[in-house]
């Protein structure tokens, strides 16, 4: 019996340890949409030395597979917030054509579209004023070349293709290939 | 024999995979196992199901199964149903998701959704479990994408009398849900996959290996520009699925390691597909090969040899290709690769950009010969420029604003006063109090191939104070025009300026003219009248002549170089003759700028720096500055410091120019300063950031009647601050800042607290506390110094109100000497304040 018990024992502990995801799935009970998201998603950061001594602009990503009746699109999701107190200067926050990763020695362009078109709630929560969210999909080839990069970094490029670059502050893009 | 049969359930899991949260009502759990390709999905209900049947047969885009349920499964309450079940590890099957809906009592539709079209088999196991096996190995792109017939078609049933409410409310939410999906469908396009080869400053030589690779698709150049740097993203195409993509690349691997697959819009595709470098599906053109039998005949061939010659030599291309192809139809003979060159060259200036280049590919493999070798290399590198300018022309839809002026600037007006009491004494003294207007703006208009600029920043002060001797006072900072021709290269800049790159040491009123000779490469001439301050105009007893050479984006645009000569008179004398110049290198996460000024006249060194700034991977940031040379800047001009005379020419009635020059260099120290920073990000919204500067200046040496400036000995300054945004709300922010000084003079130490805060959208409170000590070591006198401040600013629009209060209140222990008719106890207590108000309007 003793054997028993050290075997449940074993078995609860690998149980626990198989939930260890580094993934969240919720739904929305309104619409049934469904959203899967990792649990660290990357934060990137700018300085703005022109507009702020120390307020900084952040752009967090994740992948995220958003469902609904079985159809299901995998996107990389861009939450661009701020702690610049742009209201005080009367600056606009900066408007995004497009977003280029560097991942290693590549350059990954992606064309976004405004997440509010596909949903009316932010998929989670992003500790930050966040003043736009947006999504663009992945391919399996890009997600791969991004979780094995060591290094990463980020423009946001605005309507004259300038942007500050977004430097790699946290989030572990390495638990992604298994998204 | 519960304990055994909680062991096989765990060990289930453990061996089948992760169960995951969500079930669903009707499913107590959704087990995964793949083996050899072959994925099981195990559907296990809540209650007791029954298989009835399944659609499509074998393969599809979607499997419906259809099960009959007990009334235990509805648990007695709605028999509506409509849920959702996803878990990660279905995609091991290719499912993306299971829906489980029911309309009435009894009947249950399970469907699961592929992510491709799958391969699988139904069955039902005895003990009322429903197996699906996915055979993952088949190649979706050859099974059919068939879907079940819509739900609504499947079970038309009237809904049951007493839910005939609820049943309205779900299909109103299965509308929302259908729309949801379109929105989801829509939004992600249909396009096309590419395979991304690589982002190149130059993409010429990657076609080249392209076109000797012979790809098979189309290739096309996407440019991408970030800021000033420009990149050509080259790209094959097109594939309709990332698994054909994936062919592709893996056959490229080789060649580019860091080749992906990415989405190409549809609307792209069209323009890329029109543009392409490279065209599929077309025969790319090749060199002529030997077809022929060999002969033995050489005045054959050299006649075919001669008679194409003399066409390219009397410009008839086209009559040239004939014979000259004929020649590299027979193998093996002398003229194989002279004619080759010919028969290029024949092609080039024939329009057949293709098939020249294929011959200068050919040729490349023939020749030996290293000269031979540059100079195919070279005309092949022309014509793929020439292809690749005309095709990435039209690739970009980048539209460039021409001739469109741009305004930008602000007007401000602040009143301040500042005062101060002794506590004993009850007068006021006021130190200063004025009105300042200050003005920046600037226009700007940027032409296909004319550029101007012009700018003014200026300031006006009225003093409100009797006392002040400088009465109102205005500035002008900077005041020009500047004029840019982008065809030839030309900048020029007329007006109050300011040019360190040249060497010129203050602002000045005069001309600056820059020529970009060749791309990197520019040389420029600087000559003006200086002015020792923006209040001031330049007057003609003072010129200087500077020039300028520089090299930009040397060592793979890692470094540049720029290299001034300076020269200045002052009163008809030699005022400052200087060479020197500045590096720039720049390579990834730090750079290093390093900065030479050495007077010729003089032989002295004005400043030797160099500057290091370094961004490690975690974050932080080192900077470091080692600067050495003279202080102030050596002029002859510094001979008039403590002199009663106020130009060189009225020192020259005392003084001969050796004279006057020996002063200048006795009015001068040497000084060598070293500091470094450190900035450290500590989490997402804190700042840790320390500096330190250690300085030493040498004594100057006394005479003409002026004292000698001791020694500083060695200054240290420290400061450190801490800094955290979004604490309270998303744009507060606070900062802790402690400061340490310490020479042979006196010791302070300052602390300070800053804090701002947002009310609503428009107003921001800022409060801030310092706190200083002062001790001088001579005199052993000691200070405390209380200085709170409160500051309010509300933005309406484009305009700024700004409010500052402050306080200062001092307690200062007087040394012996100083005698203070109001201090009895030798401690001078004084208060004081200040306040700031204005607006600035920016436009």
């Amino acid at each position: 019996m003793r054997w028993l018990g050290i075997l449940v024992f074993l078995a609860i502990t690998a149980c626990a340890a198989s939930n260890n995801s580094p993934f969240v799935s919720t739904v929305d009970d309104q619409t049934g949409q469904s959203v899967v998201y990792a649990k660290s998603p990357l934060t990137f950061v700018a300085n703005r030395p022109n507009l702020s001594q120390v307020g900084k602009d952040y752009l967090v990503i994740s992948p995220l597979r958003a469902s609904i009746q079985g159809t299901s699109r995998n996107y990389l999701f861009f939450a661009l917030g701020s702690t610049i107190d742009r209201a005080l200067m009367d600056a606009s926050v900066p408007s995004v054509r497009s977003i280029i990763l560097r991942v290693d020695g590549q350059l990954m362009s992606f064309e976004t579209t405004k997440w509010s078109a596909l949903s009316r709630q932010a998929p989670f929560s992003v500790d930050l004023l966040v003043h736009e969210m947006l999504v663009a999909e992945f391919t399996q080839s890009e997600m791969a070349l991004i979780t094995r990069a060591d290094s990463l970094s980020a423009w946001l490029l605005d309507d004259n293709d300038r942007s500050p670059e977004y430097r790699l502050l946290g989030g572990d893009h390495k638990q992604w290939d298994q998204f | 024999m519960n304990y055994l049969r909680t062991v096989l359930a765990l060990l289930s899991v453990m061996v089948f995979g992760t169960a995951q949260a969500q079930t669903a009502r009707f499913l107590e759990n959704v087990l995964v196992r793949k083996t050899d390709g072959v994925t099981t999905v195990q559907l296990r209900p809540n209650c007791r199901m029954r298989y009835i049947d399944h659609q499509p047969a074998g393969t599809g885009s979607e499997l419906r199964l259809q099960v009959s349920t007990t009334s235990a499964c509805s648990g007695g309450g709605n028999a509506a149903v409509n849920e959702t079940f996803i878990q990660d590890g279905l995609r091991l099957a290719n499912v993306t998701a299971i829906d489980i809906q029911s309309w009435r009592t009894g009947e249950l539709y399970i469907t699961l959704r592929f992510s491709e079209p799958s391969s699988f088999v139904v069955r039902q196991r005895a003990v009322g479990w429903i197996e699906i096996d996915v055979d993952t190995r088949v190649d979706p792109s050859t099974l059919a994408a068939t879907r079940p017939p819509p739900l609504d078609t499947v079970d038309p049933a009237e809904p049951e009398s007493n839910e005939a409410s609820r049943l309205a409310t779900l299909r109103a939410r299965q509308q929302r849900l259908e729309d949801l999906r379109r929105t989801l469908v829509e939004t992600s396009d249909e396009g096309n996959f590419v395979v991304q080869l690589g982002v190149f400053s130059d993409p010429g030589p990657v076609l080249s290996r392209l076109l000797s690779l012979k790809v098979a698709d189309s290739a096309f150049s996407r440019e991408i520009r970030i800021n000033d740097d420009l990149w050509h993203g080259l790209h094959l195409g097109f594939f309709a699925t990332e698994t054909t993509a994936q062919n592709a690349l893996m056959q490229l691997s080789g060649d580019f390691p860091d080749a992906f697959i990415r989405r190409i819009r549809s609307g792209d595709t069209e323009a890329a597909q029109s543009a392409a470098l490279i065209a599929a599906d077309t025969d790319l053109p090749v060199a002529v090969v030997a077809s022929r039998e060999a002969v033995t005949d050489a005045d054959l061939l050299a006649s075919l040899y001669e008679n194409g010659r003399q066409a390219v030599l009397n410009r008839q291309h086209a009559l040239a290709i004939a014979p000259l192809t004929e020649l590299l139809e027979y193998p093996d003979h002398a003229w194989r690769a002279d004619g080759r060159e010919l028969l290029a060259v024949a092609f080039e200036r024939n329009g057949q950009t293709d098939r020249a280049m294929a011959e200068y590919n050919a040729l490349l493999l023939e020749v030996t010969d290293p000269i031979a070798m540059a100079r195919i290399r070279a005309r092949l590198d022309g014509l793929e420029a020439r292809t690749l300018s005309e095709t990435t022309e039209r690739v970009s839809t980048r539209s460039v604003g021409l001739d469109a002026w741009t305004f930008d600037g602000g007007v401000s007006h602040y009143y301040w006063r500042n005062q101060e009491q002794l506590v004993e004494d009850g007068n006021y003294l006021v130190s200063s109090s004025g009105v300042v207007g200050l003005l920046n703006a600037s226009a700007r208009r940027n032409g296909e191939r004319w550029s101007l600029l012009m700018r003014v920043n200026g300031s006006y002060q009225n003093n409100l104070v009797e006392f002040d001797e400088r009465g109102d006072v205005g500035w002008v900072s900077a005041a020009f025009v500047e004029a840019s021709d982008n065809v030839l290269g030309l900048r020029a800049r007329l007006g109050r300026q300011n040019n360190r790159g040249f060497g010129v040491l203050d602002r000045f009123d005069g001309a600056t003219v820059d020529w970009k000779f060749l791309p990197g490469f520019s040389a420029g001439l600087s000559l003006g009248l200086p002015v020792d301050s923006p209040r001031f105009i330049g007057d003609s007893s003072r010129q200087f002549i500077a020039a300028r050479v520089a090299a930009e984006e040397l060592l793979d645009s890692t470094t540049s170089v720029s290299l001034f000569a300076h020269q200045q008179t002052a009163n008809g004398l030699l005022d400052r003759q200087a060479i020197g110049g500045e590096v720039l290198y720049r390579d990834g996460d730090y750079s290093v700028f390093g900065l030479l000024d050495y007077d010729a006249s003089y032989a002295v060194l004005n400043t030797a720096l160099v500057n290091l700034n370094w961004r490690f991977r975690n974050g932080w940031t080192l900077t470091s500055r080692l600067q050495a040379g003279a202080r102030p800047y050596l002029t002859t001009r510094n001979a008039l410091a403590g002199q009663a005379a106020v130009s060189l020419e009225q020192l020259g009635d005392s003084y001969t120019e050796g004279q006057i020059r020996r002063l200048a260099r006795d009015r001068t120290a040497e000084n060598r300063s070293f500091a470094m920073g450190l900035s450290i990000p500590l989490g997402d919204r804190m700042d840790l950031s320390a500096d330190i500067t250690i300085n030493n200046t040498d004594a100057t040496v006394a005479s003409g009647g002026v004292a000698q400036i001791p020694a500083t000995g060695t200054e240290l300054f420290a400061i450190a601050s801490l800094v955290t945004t979004n604490v309270l709300g998303a744009i507060d922010l606070f900062r802790v800042s402690t400061q340490y000084q310490q020479s042979d003079w006196r010791t302070s130490t300052h602390m300070i607290l800053d804090g701002r805060f947002a009310i609503g959208r428009r107003l921001r409170l800022t409060t801030g506390l310092r706190v200083e000590s002062h001790e001088r070591t001579v005199s052993g006198e000691e200070q405390r110094v209380l200085a709170p401040s409160i500051r309010l600013q509300y933005r309406v629009s484009r305009t700024l109100f700004d409010l500052e209060i402050g306080g200062r209140w001092s307690d200062r222990d007087l040394p012996p000497f100083e005698l203070n008719p109001f201090v009895d106890d030798g401690s001078e207590l004084t208060y004081g304040g200040y306040i700031n108000a204005g607006y600035r309007l920016e436009f």
